[in-house]
C-alpha cells in the first residue's frame, strides 16, 4: 500500500504588526480540504472570517462554549462573517476545516474549534452560502489582530485507499 | 509537495498495563504537535480523566465543555485534567477513548496553548464528549508529555492493554 501526503503547508503567517485583516489569497484549488490554523497573541477585540472578499450577508453560524463554569450555544444568520472567538481577549487557538471548498456547486460549510483556556473552550459550524470554490480567506478583525500572531494554512490530499 | 504530518512515536500498552504513556525527548524542529491517544484503564468505571503532564508539570489550566448525552456542562481546573475521555473496565469490553491532544507552537518561548477533543465510549446511556482548552504558562519548550488516567475517586490507575498513543509533528 502506497502512502501520499496529507497535511501540505500552503502558506505560514506571522504578523510582525497589528492589523486588522490576513488574507490567504491564490489558494490552488488542488486538495479535497483545507484546515487553517490560528494561535493569537493576546487578544484586544474579536476576529472572524470570510471568503473571497464576500462583505454581504451570506454568512451564519452556530457556536456551543464552555466557559469553565456555564455552557451556552448561539447562533447568528445573515452575517457578514463567521465569527471565531468566544471574546476579545486572551490567546485563543483556532482550527479551522473547510470541506470540499473548491466545488463550484455546494454552499460551504466550515467546523472550528476555539479553546483559549483564559475564556472558554468552545466549537462553531458555518456556511457561507455561495457556490464559487474558494480561492481566498480573510480573517477580519472590527479592531487589530495582534502582533505575533501565527496563521498557517495547510491542503488536505486524499489518501490512497 | 512534501509531508507536513510527521509520525514522531507511538505506544502502545504491553499486557501488564501501565500507569502513565510518556514521551521524552521531543524533538524541536516542527512547528506544531498532535497527540492521539486510544485509551482504556483498569478502575471500576465507564471512564476516567485523562491527566496531562508536560516537561513534568502538571501546572496547567484548563477550561472544559462537556457533553454527556443528555446534558451540557462546563468546568475549569489548574493540574491538567483534561476530561472524562479515557475509558474504564466497566465499559462496554474491547471498546477505548479516543482524545487528539494539539500543541501549536510547542516549542516557542511564550506561554503554550493546549486544545483537546475527546470522548469516553460505552454501549450505555451516559457517555462524555469534551472539549477542552489548556494553558501551560512556560518559556520553555515542550520536551516531555505525559498522560495518566485517574478514575471517578481520584485514583490514578493504569492504562491497559492495546491502549495506544502516538505522537505527530506538524510542519
Amino acid at each position: 500500500m502506497s502512502k501520499t501526503a496529507t497535511y501540505s503547508l500552503i502558506e505560514s503567517q506571522t504578523l510582525g504588526s497589528a492589523t486588522a485583516t490576513v488574507t490567504f489569497s491564490s489558494i490552488p484549488g488542488t486538495f479535497t480540504d483545507l484546515i487553517l490554523i490560528i494561535r493569537a497573541t493576546t487578544l484586544s477585540a474579536n476576529y472572524n472570517m470570510r471568503f473571497n472578499g464576500d462583505t454581504g450577508t451570506n454568512y451564519s453560524d452556530t457556536s456551543l462554549w464552555g466557559n469553565g463554569s456555564s455552557a451556552a450555544s448561539y447562533r447568528s444568520s445573515n452575517n457578514t462573517v463567521i465569527g471565531l472567538t468566544y471574546t476579545s481577549s486572551g490567546a485563543p487557538i483556532s482550527r479551522i476545516q473547510i470541506q470540499d471548498y473548491s466545488n463550484a456547486t455546494t454552499y460551504k460549510t466550515v467546523l472550528t474549534r476555539q479553546d483559549d483556556s483564559v475564556n472558554a473552550a468552545g466549537c462553531n459550524v458555518g456556511l457561507w452560502r455561495n457556490t464559487a470554490a474558494i480561492t481566498s480567506i480573510s480573517i477580519v478583525s472590527p479592531g487589530t489582530i495582534p502582533s505575533g500572531t501565527t496563521l498557517k494554512l495547510y491542503g488536505i490530499q486524499a489518501g490512497n485507499a | 509537495m512534501a509531508l507536513q504530518l510527521y509520525k514522531i512515536a507511538t505506544v502502545e500498552v504491553g499486557s501488564a498495563g501501565a500507569s502513565s504513556i510518556a514521551f521524552t525527548s521531543i524533538p524541536s524542529g516542527y512547528t506544531d504537535l498532535k497527540l492521539v491517544v486510544s485509551g482504556r484503564a483498569d478502575g471500576a468505571f465507564d471512564w476516567h480523566q485523562l491527566y496531562l503532564e508536560l516537561n513534568g508539570s502538571t501546572s496547567i489550566s484548563v477550561r472544559m465543555l462537556q457533553g454527556s448525552g443528555s446534558a451540557a456542562a462546563s468546568y475549569n481546573n489548574s493540574v491538567g485534567e483534561c476530561g472524562p475521555i479515557i475509558g474504564g473496565s466497566t465499559a462496554t469490553a474491547n471498546t477505548f477513548g479516543s482524545a487528539e491532544l494539539y500543541f501549536p507552537n510547542y516549542s516557542s518561548a511564550s506561554n503554550k496553548s493546549i486544545s483537546v477533543d475527546g470522548v469516553s465510549e460505552t454501549n450505555g446511556t451516559t457517555i462524555y464528549q469534551i472539549l477542552s482548552a489548556g494553558l501551560y504558562s512556560s518559556s520553555s519548550a515542550i520536551s516531555q508529555i505525559t498522560v495518566k488516567p485517574k478514575d471517578a475517586s481520584a485514583v490514578y490507575r493504569n492504562f491497559v492493554q492495546y491502549s495506544t498513543a502516538t505522537l505527530y509533528g506538524i510542519l
